[in-house]
This record gives C-alpha cells, sequence and structure tokens, in this order.
C-alpha cells in the first residue's frame, strides 16, 4: 500500500460498512499520514453529516401501507383457494381451526425467536455498526484455528462450532464487553468471491452473559435493525454469527453448512 | 415486525434514496409506487429475485432517471416530518436537492453509498463501473456536493 493507492480508495471507505481488506488497508495506512488521515477525517465528518441529515427523509405512510400488503402477500406458502371452498359453513370450520393454528404458530415463532439474554446478542451485533475493521488483527487462517491466538490474548478454550471451523477468517480480535472477554472474526462469506461480504462471528462464554439460545446446540435464527443473526451454545460457549441481510438469507446460509 | 421480503428499513433507505436523485417528494413517492406495483406484478419472479435490493435500486434508478430527463427542474416541495406532523428537517430539504442536481452517474453512487444496503462492490456491480471508478466518482461527488452546500455571499 502506498500514498496513491491509498488516496484512490479511501473515498469508498465508510464506518460500520463491510468493507474489503484493500480499503480497510487504506484506512489503516491514512490512519498513519498527516495529510490523508486530515482528508479522511473531512470525508468521515462530511459523511456523518450527510447521513444524519438524510435519515430525517421518511418514507410517508401510504408507502408503509403499501409495503405491508405486499409483505403479506409475498408470504410463501400460500395455495388458490378453490371455489367449492366457499361454502359459509365449511369456510367458518375452515376458519376457526386456521385461527387456533394461527395462534399456536404465533406462540411458536414467537417463542423461537426470543431466548434468554438476547438482548447481550443484539448490543453485540449493533457494536459491529460502530467499527471500523481497523480494530481487527488481519489473519489468512481458518476460523477455528484461531485457539492459540485467542488464547495469548487471554481467551482460553475457544472454539467453533465444528461447521464454521473452515470458514476463511479475515480478521479477529479479543475484547471487553461489560468486563467479559468476547472473540470476535470477521469471515469471508462463502460464495461471495472475495467481493467483501462478510460475517461475523461472536464467541463468548454463555454464563458471562447468561445467554441461553437453546438446550439442544441448534441454531437460533433472529433478526436486528439490519442485521440477520443466529446464535448457538455449545459446551458452555455461545457462538453468535450474523452478517447483512434477513432471517431468510441466514436459514439459507446455515442449511449451506456441513452438519456437526 | 419487519417481514424477511422487504423490511421497512429497506423501504426508508429507497425512499431516501428515490428522493436524492430527484430532490422532489412527489416524484420520489410515485417512483415508489410504481415501483411496489411492479412487485405486485411480478410476485412470483421478485420472489425468487436472488438479490431483491439490487433489483429494486436498479429499477427505481431507471424510473429516476427516466423521469430526470423529461426536463426542467422539478419545483421545490417542503418534506413532511411524521413525529411533528410539520415540516422536514430544511437540512435534509436542502441536502436533498443538492444531490439531485448532481450529474449522472455521480449522484446515483453517492446515493447508494449513503444507504445503509449495499457494498461498495455492489454499488460498483449496479452501476456497471470498476471498483476504481466508484472510488473516483464518489469523490468527484462529495467535492461537488460540498461546494454546492457552501453559503454563498
Amino acid at each position: 500500500m502506498n500514498l496513491e493507492t491509498a488516496r484512490q480508495y479511501l473515498p469508498l471507505y465508510r464506518p460500520g460498512k463491510p468493507m474489503d481488506q484493500k480499503i480497510l488497508k487504506a484506512v489503516r495506512y491514512a490512519e498513519c499520514h498527516e495529510s490523508l488521515r486530515e482528508e479522511l477525517g473531512w470525508q468521515m465528518d462530511f459523511d456523518d453529516q450527510v447521513v444524519e441529515v438524510i435519515h430525517f427523509i421518511r418514507p410517508p405512510e401510504n408507502l408503509r401501507q403499501k409495503l405491508a400488503e405486499l409483505s403479506q402477500r409475498m408470504a410463501p406458502g400460500k395455495k388458490p383457494v378453490r371455489k367449492n371452498l366457499f361454502n359459509p359453513a365449511i369456510l367458518s370450520a375452515i376458519f376457526g381451526v386456521l385461527l387456533l393454528l394461527g395462534f399456536g404458530v404465533y406462540l411458536k415463532l414467537e417463542s423461537d425467536k426470543d431466548f434468554p439474554g438476547k438482548k447481550w446478542a443484539t448490543d453485540l451485533l449493533e457494536l459491529n455498526d460502530k467499527m471500523t475493521g481497523a480494530e481487527l488483527d488481519a489473519t489468512k487462517l481458518p476460523a477455528g484455528q484461531l485457539t492459540d491466538n485467542m488464547m495469548l490474548r487471554g481467551f482460553d478454550r475457544f472454539a467453533l462450532p465444528t461447521e464454521l471451523a473452515e470458514l476463511p477468517a479475515i480478521g479477529w480480535r479479543v475484547f471487553r464487553f461489560s468486563g467479559n472477554k468476547v472473540a470476535q472474526i470477521a469471515i469471508e462469506k462463502p460464495g461471495s468471491g472475495g467481493e467483501g461480504h462478510g460475517m461475523v462471528v461472536f464467541v463468548f462464554r454463555a454464563s458471562d452473559f447468561a445467554v441461553r439460545p437453546g438446550p439442544d446446540g441448534a441454531w437460533k435464527v433472529f433478526d436486528h435493525e439490519h442485521w440477520a443473526a443466529a446464535a448457538t451454545e455449545r459446551g458452555g460457549l455461545c457462538t453468535l454469527l450474523c452478517f447483512h441481510g434477513t432471517t431468510h438469507d441466514m436459514e439459507e446460509f446455515l442449511h449451506t453448512l456441513k452438519k456437526p | 415486525m419487519q417481514t424477511a421480503a422487504l423490511p421497512n428499513v429497506t423501504l426508508a433507505e429507497f425512499y431516501r434514496f428515490a428522493l436524492l436523485l430527484t430532490g422532489n417528494i412527489k416524484t420520489a413517492e410515485q417512483i415508489m409506487a410504481d415501483t411496489l406495483s411492479e412487485v405486485e406484478s411480478q410476485l412470483s419472479e421478485f420472489r425468487h429475485e436472488a438479490n431483491r435490493q439490487a433489483w429494486l435500486a436498479s429499477r427505481i434508478r431507471q424510473r429516476c432517471l427516466r423521469e430526470n430527463s423529461g426536463g426542467g427542474t422539478p419545483a421545490p416541495r417542503l418534506l413532511r416530518d411524521e413525529e411533528s406532523g410539520g415540516i422536514l428537517k430544511i437540512e435534509a430539504f436542502i441536502v436533498a436537492q443538492h444531490v439531485s442536481t448532481l450529474p449522472e452517474p455521480h449522484r446515483s453512487a453517492l446515493a447508494l453509498f449513503y444507504l445503509e444496503i449495499f457494498t461498495p462492490e455492489e454499488i460498483a456491480k449496479l452501476l456497471k463501473v470498476s471498483i476504481d471508478d466508484l472510488a473516483g466518482l464518489l469523490a468527484h461527488a462529495r467535492q461537488l456536493l460540498a461546494t454546492a452546500m457552501e453559503p454563498r455571499p
């Protein structure tokens, strides 16, 4: 990385966004270079101001309403209703059964989304938005082979779920969150072709934050703001996996992983 | 509750995008409504679209550019602020107006960059430019916007 290359890539930088390594390198270079640091500071300040201002722009209610209707129609699994089902008696019976089923499904979905300690998990997700990427140490190791690195930084007995162990890590760190140690790994999402579509994994002791995603080691999928996340607890360690996307994206991604 | 298909936060981002590209609240609302109608009419295709957000951004941008090429500068309109029920912060209006006057593809590059949705690589792909060119566009767009927003004597 030299001055010219760093200056070329700096305009692509925005804190909190998933970034390609070359952009992060440019930022690290700029931080050690007086004039570039000044340019980057101006840029970040300018962007912050513009973004803050444009966030006052909100869509009107009629568009939200239209979106809500559209989203309902996009829910999968809708089948065309046959004509002979329009008999009022049959409709009433079906409606009653559906109401009961719907309520049961609703309760199940709601209980599936929430788990003890979820607030800590969402706090960690929000932490991603405040990061520049420069906080992480670069690595080319598979994520599962960072045990020694983590131990040297004070996170003993670090382990990842086996299905994540082979994923290529691009950065890592150990930091304290509310007084407890948390390991964080940035991973290149499989299939992104190195195009900067990253994901982040947090590992911490479940007992430190009383996070209990579930007793059976299964992934608990949920979303928070623009983050899709999945959490699991195995051997006393809680693993929180996240990337920008939807719960549907996360479920699809988890299906692509090798079974433990 | 947000839906997985089209979260409300995404709608807000795309609405901002349309407003930044057109600088006109009425036009932006119309473009968003038309785009949602298009989604409605092509629901099965959209449901299977691998990158729905890129699809939406591309459609909204096409509509905005078509609208802008219609000639004439859109009359400034005051924006609503739902929370106060009054007028949107004047700064937001001014920024949207200034962004909408930037040349293409600088305007689209900057507007997409300020959304919380796309990575630089995705923006470059959407605009069909290289990542190096996108960096140049963003640098130039920021300068143009900063100059436009400087107070005039």
